[in-house]
């Protein structure tokens, strides 16, 4: 364990990522139409902050925008700081190298973003020799390390291994160390834990929280899955077409949920304590960025909305220790929500006891 | 119950004839990939040893005996200035190879960069390099060659190069669309994620992984290539005397093709027997690359 504690804790003295007002646009014919909206977010070292959302929220393009790699003649306004410095002033060619180098992604779907026909070791081992101009030797006993460091046995033999003789959660591990070989500061999990099964997932998860916690990484961890997010994240960020609608610390996001569409997604999930007879589902269809109606995005399906939701778009609001874009964020919706939600569902079950 | 049974019986016996089949498919398909390596190998030998193989020199004249039938001297039997057929094939198996693999090599060299370039760059640099590949595609690949080889002068090098001209963008294209499929996988994207330049992208991690696409492409094109170019023999386009190819005996036949079809028959079987041993070889390769696969 010394070896790889060596490469582990190779601190990359920590540097913190902030997105100001970032908004990217992608171009759809010839015009240019937002996936992401006026997003604020920050990561320190060492955090894990949540960005949770349905698909098509922009989450994934979150994660593109601040790597850097978005479709061909999309434009990303605002300021992305990784360590104080705006990227989005950079010239092209130094901001792709630092995009490279600083920043770490991990996919939902490691055997389709490994290349096939690579060894483990060459995969491995490629970044650190075209990025840092290691030898071939040098950056296989770091990949050796690393391999090690993400808790995989025998990483000698895995190195000659091909990625299809590997197990999701495996290759998952490989990936993990691989975004790791350049020492990255911040580290994307996009659904890093979506494709394998749940025992994996609490280790992958833990793995990440050693990792950010060892080496000072800044990770922001996308997925869908609140439960997860609550459990990694020290900060969780609500998204829903393209904006972020609330942030909380730690576990208030299930505690006090101030969204309305926070409060319906929790009510949306199974839980082992209470058996409902049909679980309560958001109404309407979730909406991208690109086609949100005017006023606040939320506002069709949402079941307090007020007039001037059609119309004004809501500003962040700082709510009983977090942020919510709402217009009746100071309101306790939640408990309003459980008394309507009570109501239907005792109406729910008499029809089903009827017929 | 009985049902159940019977359904199991059905289904194993099913099983059983499959696993039959395959067996017998399975050997048949070596015994004719077996053929086709050993067809090769001749030729391939012939090519090589030429001078140690013919028994006479394939040039030398014999004006008494034009179009003369197979005897126990000439055991292919004499053409048209009564020259050796056998060893004139034996000869001729050396320009035959080599100006198709000259034409595939040029077209690989070429097309293949093109390919990638139009498909990874997209846009502009596409829209050109394919609107470059549609004006050759306009002339039917003969015609087009026909109309090179008159403008240089009829040689063999010449009409190589105008077969390979016509074969650059048969290949770029085919590679353009097999790289366009490669370029939107998630492993490409990881790698302009890594900040990896195209050359590395195009050439370390996508043309390995369309391969397969490139040997077929390439094996088949060998084989268009010695047809075409013995097409242009044929007209007198190609080779010229005393270089001998293939298509050029065809053409030296073609006139005695009544008085003794050997001059024809044994030249046009070489050429079909290379061709098709090539393309059987070409699909093994190919077959065995996607058992591999599937067997990991």
């Amino acid at each position: 364990m010394s070896a790889s504690a060596s490469a582990v804790t190779a601190a990359t003295g920590g540097q913190s990522l902030s997105l100001q007002e970032v908004t990217t646009y992608l171009r759809v014919g010839k015009e240019l139409k937002p996936v992401i909206l006026r997003v604020d977010l920050h990561i320190d070292p060492g955090e894990i902050v949540g960005l949770v959302g349905e698909s098509g929220s922009g989450k994934s393009m979150t994660a593109l925008t601040i790597g850097g790699v978005l479709p061909r003649g999309a434009v990303t306004e605002g300021r992305l700081l990784l360590d104080g410095e705006n990227l989005l002033e950079m010239p092209r060619s130094r901001r792709r190298e630092v995009q490279a180098k600083k920043i770490g992604f991990v996919f939902q779907d490691p055997r389709a973003y490994i290349d096939p026909l690579w060894r483990v070791g060459d995969h491995m081992t490629e970044a650190m020799r075209v990025h840092l101009g290691l030898s071939r030797s040098e950056s296989r006993d770091r990949a050796i390390e690393l391999l090690d460091a993400v808790g995989i046995d025998r990483p000698e033999r895995r190195m000659h291994q091909f990625p299809d003789e590997l197990s999701g959660g495996m290759l998952q591990r490989v990936m993990i160390a691989g975004a790791l070989s350049v020492n990255p500061s911040v580290l994307l999990a996009d659904e890093a834990t979506t494709a394998v099964d749940v025992t994996t997932q609490a280790e992958i998860v833990k793995l990440l929280a050693r990792l950010s916690a060892e080496r000072g990484l800044s990770v922001l961890f996308i997925t869908h899955d609140l439960a997860l997010a609550d459990i990694v994240c020290s900060r969780v960020c609500v998204m829903y077409a393209g904006r972020i609608v609330e942030v909380r610390e730690g576990r208030q996001i299930f505690d006090d949920p101030i969204h309305p569409y926070t409060i319906d997604l929790l009510a949306a999930r199974p839980t082992i304590q209470h058996r409902v007879a049909r679980l309560p589902v958001i109404k309407g269809v979730p909406t991208s960025a690109m086609d949100a109606p005017s006023g606040c995005p939320f506002h069709p399906r949402c079941r307090f909305a007020l007039d001037e939701c059609r119309t004004g778009v809501p500003a962040m609001v700082p709510v009983r220790g977090g942020l919510a874009r709402c217009f009746r964020a100071h309101e306790d919706l939640a408990t309003l929500a459980r008394e309507g939600s009570s109501a239907s569902s005792t109406k729910g079950g008499d029809d089903a006891a009827r017929s | 119950m009985s049902a159940v049974t019977g359904d199991v019986m059905v289904f194993e016996r099913e099983t059983q004839s499959r696993v039959a089949g395959g067996h017998l498919e399975g050997l048949f398909q070596r015994i004719v990939v077996v053929t086709s390596a050993v067809i090769l190998l001749a030729i391939l030998c012939c090519a090589l040893f030429a001078p140690l193989l013919a028994p006479h020199n394939p040039n030398a004249i014999h004006l008494f005996d034009p179009y003369a039938p197979p005897s126990r001297h000439f055991l292919f039997g004499q053409d048209s200035a009564g020259r050796d057929i056998l060893s004139r094939l034996i000869y001729g198996s050396r320009l035959s190879l080599l100006g198709p693999a000259i034409v595939v090599a040029i077209a690989f060299v070429l097309g293949v960069p093109l390919g990638f370039l139009a498909a990874y760059r997209g846009g502009l640099t596409d829209g050109l390099i394919s609107r470059v590949f549609d004006v050759v595609f306009a002339f039917p690949p003969l015609l087009l060659a026909v109309v090179i080889v008159a403008t240089f002068g009829a040689s063999f090098i010449t009409a190589v190069f105008a077969v390979a001209v016509t074969y650059i963008p048969l290949m770029g294209r085919v590679v353009r669309s097999a790289a366009l499929v490669e370029r939107s996988k998630p492993y490409v994207e990881e790698c302009r994620l890594q900040g990896y330049g195209a050359w590395r992208i195009l050439f370390v991690h996508m043309m390995p992984n369309i391969g397969r696409v490139l040997v077929s492409q390439t094996t088949l094109y060998f084989a268009y290539g010695l047809l075409d170019l013995s097409a242009l023999s044929f007209l007198g386009l190609g080779a010229q005397p005393p270089q001998i190819d293939w298509g050029g005996m065809l053409e030296n036949a073609n006139q005695g093709v009544f008085q003794s079809p050997t001059g024809v028959i044994f030249p046009a079987v070489a050429i079909v027997l290379l061709v098709v041993s090539l393309n059987f070889i070409a699909d093994w390769a190919l077959d065995y690359e996607s058992r591999k696969e599937s067997r990991r």
